[in-house]
């Protein structure tokens, strides 16, 4: 696997959902694949330490609609939120990463 | 805030519920667990303008506290369901509105509204089964202040979102000493009970000092995200 043309992209999106969400997002520019992301904004999560493991949930993953549906969905099996849900958040991840391919 | 968050951990275990009313010795910035520091906040207009800027431990956005009754509320009786739990506690603030003549409404998720506006926000945190709500009642809104300190990307977008809180958010004109008095007589309505005065306990300032010392003084604290 040829990674010399790989390169991490970092991307601000911010969206408004029910609250507003500002995903900053550092991706693999080949593989498509999440190397960082940090999420932020008004919204509400209970418990508050679930923000943690949504985020490291996320590492790793592509950026394609189903992947990120079941890992945010796995992350947050026990949490509630106000402000987004999974389709929506997985909408404005997808959006930082420029869009579905 | 250590003080809010001693409260949880020490009261919220015991059965008792505990109403905080307060106020700020000078104005200052919370924001929202969730939210970025320096997304939200012009820290150097901020630390130019000598107000202090710090996160808090429930979700929501930022507020510029400054001219509002600020109040917290600590128990281990709340309903499971989160807006449920909202709305009984903000209860207190609509019955305690009432009492000034002001004809309130809950507005979901955390709001209270007197006649279309805003006039309080809320947000809430569960920990360890005991519930943190903190709330603002807004006495006075100073939008252009506020905005000075909080960060909008364009000037254009600042003019659209004064305007927007100014619609959208209100102070109740009345004063500190009559809102926290209209509230005392709220909460009482609102859970069928008396009120107790209480003062913290030499153990409770010691532990209010520990969680300053290692949480909200902490940079790493309000700079985490």
């Amino acid at each position: 696997m040829d990674t010399d043309q790989d390169s991490t992209v970092v991307t601000t999106h911010v969206a408004k959902l029910e609250k507003m969400v500002r995903i900053r997002l550092d991706y693999s520019s080949q593989f498509r694949t999440i190397r960082h992301i940090r999420i932020t904004g008004d919204f509400f999560m209970h418990p508050e330490d679930s923000i943690d493991d949504l985020e490291v949930g996320l590492l790793g993953a592509e950026l394609k609609r189903d992947a990120l549906r079941q890992r945010i969905s796995l992350a947050l099996a026990d949490t509630r939120c106000f402000g987004f849900d999974v389709e929506s958040l997985t909408g404005a991840i997808l959006n930082a990463g420029g869009g579905e391919p | 805030m250590a003080v809010d968050e001693c409260l949880l951990y020490r009261y919220g275990v015991t059965g008792d519920t505990v109403l905080r009313i307060y106020g700020w010795s000078r104005p200052c910035i919370t924001i929202g667990y969730f939210q970025g520091v320096r997304e939200e906040v012009n820290l150097d207009r901020c630390e130019h303008s000598q107000v202090d800027v710090v996160r808090r431990i429930t979700g929501g956005g930022a507020v510029f506290h400054d001219m509002e009754v600020t109040y917290s509320l600590v128990t281990s009786r709340f309903h499971s369901d989160i807006m449920e739990s909202y709305r009984s506690i903000c209860d207190m603030v609509v019955l305690g509105l009432g009492y000034m003549g002001l004809d309130a409404l809950f507005s979901p998720l955390n709001d209270v509204t007197v006649n279309g506006r805003k006039v309080c926000g809320n947000a809430q945190t569960r920990k360890g089964g005991a519930l943190l709500q903190h709330g603002t009642i807004l006495l006075d809104v100073d939008v252009e202040k506020m905005f000075s300190l909080l960060n909008v990307p364009t000037t254009k977008i600042r003019d659209k979102a004064i305007a927007d809180v100014k619609e959208r958010v209100a102070g109740i004109g009345r004063t500190f000493e009559q809102t926290t008095d209209a509230l005392r007589r709220g909460a009482q309505d609102a859970f069928g009970c008396g009120l107790d005065s209480m003062s913290l306990s030499g153990n409770d300032i010691a532990e209010c000092k520990r969680i300053m010392a290692t949480r909200y003084s902490q940079r790493s604290w309000t700079h985490k995200r």
